[in-house]
């Protein structure tokens, strides 16, 4: 496919730059090392059991932060768009709490966690919420009254059964959005809050490297979540292109 | 024996108020049709005896029992843009069976024959955008047909779709109404369809609505569009929407 070929043309070009300006003494290596040193403390790092560990304590800080976000965001929508008075009691407060950026919450999760996975957690937690819930909300409240009334002609008669029935599959394109961007957000605070030595992981290890004066291990760190970013991106877009099959102009 | 029976039936919308002592019956196994200018209620009339508004006065009876909400002897069709994009033709065709519990393979049997009633086998597996208007509208129909229902309210159903598929469909409905004996409610704006469909027409009048003409059709079966009697009753209906357009207000009058 031509599309491929040029992404990924695109990529190795980037790569190139990034190996050769340095090397003809565009900048200095000592602040901008070339590509190829980065690439190389990959197998040190292995080799030591850093990235393995790094890489684990971060997937757990993310299981815990998004996976709860999700769990949580996804309901509170649906009720927010169903029924009047939840929608005006948590708008507001939402609305208030939003705008906050998450990073904020840094001082606060340290404090009633301590330096534990926790902290992480409820940093990821408080980035990727906001995202999915408002998409949710959106969605919810976008379902056609028309869809609704035929349920209820053909017999749909408890809200449960609307929601599962008609409600969900009907807002999902809507949550999708919102969990990508969640995903984006998660991503974002995860190294926030870990570099801030909330629980270790991948963020923790860009400050040490920082500490011990290593920019070839700083970019290969940075170089592995740029990866993990891309490909949990794809991941999702790859998930929802099959789930939202229906959509008009998505091709089976 | 009168299968719906519509008395001084009253609906407002705030200070708008659409319809006026409105009176009517639907006679057992008939397929009534009904005309009327836009805006004068029609799909308020049909969105009331399904169950959708309970917020009128008035008596509405099925079978001779006053109306108390939804009643699953009654399917709606709606006019366009009903189905459920998500689901593909047998998902929504199955829905009605799926939520009152019925198993999987008896589901698939029901769905399958009222897919092919419609005309629609081969196509269970599209998703909706990839129906044509025709198509959608007999899956809506076969969607509706499922839950077995003894009364068809069908509001402009094939009002989106070009004439020629729209005249194909209305032989469709008069044959599959053969083999069900269902009664039928259908709500059209087009003369021609409504007097090659009807037993008998009612036409409304503007809001407030109450009923402005009724004609029986007695036209047999199968029905020549461009025949005499088809074009002298077209002509007649024309001419009571023609008053009403142009504002005459006359007691409502029974043409035989
Ligand atoms: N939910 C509603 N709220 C307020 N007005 C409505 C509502 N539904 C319909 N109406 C009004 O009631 C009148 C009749 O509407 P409708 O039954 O859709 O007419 P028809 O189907 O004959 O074209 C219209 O004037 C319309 O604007
Ligand atoms: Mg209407």
């Amino acid at each position: 496919m031509r599309r491929k070929t040029l992404n990924i043309i695109g990529l190795l070009l980037f790569f190139l730059l990034w190996q050769l300006i340095p090397m003809v003494g565009l900048v200095n290596p000592d602040y901008l090392p070339p590509f190829s040193d980065a690439i190389m403390k990959i197998p040190t790092e292995i080799g030591k059991g850093t990235l393995q560990a790094a890489l684990l304590e971060s997937l757990l800080h993310y299981a815990i932060g998004f996976g709860g976000a999700l769990l949580l965001a996804i309901p509170l929508g649906v009720a927010m768009g169903r029924f009047r008075v939840i929608e005006s009691l948590l708008y507001p407060v939402e609305e208030m709490v939003r705008p906050i950026p998450p990073i904020a919450w840094i001082p606060v999760a340290i404090i009633w966690f301590g330096y534990t996975p926790w902290a992480a957690g409820f940093i990821i937690f408080i980035g990727a919420f906001f995202p999915t819930l408002i998409n949710t909300y959106d969605g919810v409240r976008g379902v056609s009254r028309t869809d609704i009334e035929a349920a209820i002609t053909l017999g749909v008669r408890d809200e449960l059964t609307m929601i599962r029935k008609i409600v969900l599959p009907a807002s999902l394109p809507n949550i999708f959005t919102g969990v990508r961007v969640s995903n984006a957000a998660a991503w974002m605070c995860l190294v926030a809050g870990e570099m801030f030595g909330a629980g270790g992981g991948m963020g923790l290890e860009l400050t040490l490297s920082r500490n011990y004066m290593d920019m070839a291990r700083i970019f290969a760190y940075m170089l592995i979540l740029g990866v993990i970013g891309l490909s949990s991106d794809i991941g999702f877009r790859r998930y929802e292109s099959k789930v939202l099959r229906w959509r008009k102009g998505v091709v089976a | 024996m009168s299968k719906i029976v519509v008395r001084d039936l009253t609906k407002r919308f705030g200070d708008l108020l659409v319809i006026k002592d409105l009176s009517f019956d639907v006679k057992e196994r008939e397929l009534l049709c009904m005309v009327g200018p836009s805006g004068c209620g029609k799909s308020t009339i049909l969105r009331i005896l399904v169950g959708l508004d309970t917020d009128y006065e008035g008596e509405v009876m099925i079978d001779d029992e006053p109306l108390t909400g939804h009643n699953p002897k009654i399917g709606l069709v709606f006019q366009e843009h009903a189905l459920f994009m998500w689901r593909t033709v047998l998902g929504n065709v199955e829905f009605g069976l799926e939520v009152k519990g019925v198993d999987k393979k008896r589901r698939r049997e029901i769905s399958m024959d009222a897919i092919r009633m419609v005309g629609l086998e081969g196509f269970e597996n599209c998703y909706p955008h990839e129906l044509s208007g025709g198509m959608k509208q007999r899956a809506a129909l076969a969607r509706v047909l499922v839950n077995d229902p003894e009364i068809l309210l069908m509001d402009e159903p094939f009002a989106a779709v070009d004439a020629q598929t729209r005249n194909i469909l209305q032989e469709e409905l008069i044959d599959l109404w053969h083999r069900t004996g269902n009664t039928i409610l259908f709500v059209t704006h087009s003369i021609d369809e409504a007097v090659y469909l009807g037993d008998r027409i009612i036409v409304l009048d503007r809001r407030p609505t109450r009923v402005r003409a009724t004609f029986d059709n007695t036209i047999p079966r199968p029905r020549d569009r461009t025949s005499a009697p088809c074009v002298e009753l077209r002509r007649k209906i024309l001419g009571v929407l023609k008053e009403i357009r142009a504002g005459v207000k006359e007691d409502f009058t029974t043409f035989k």
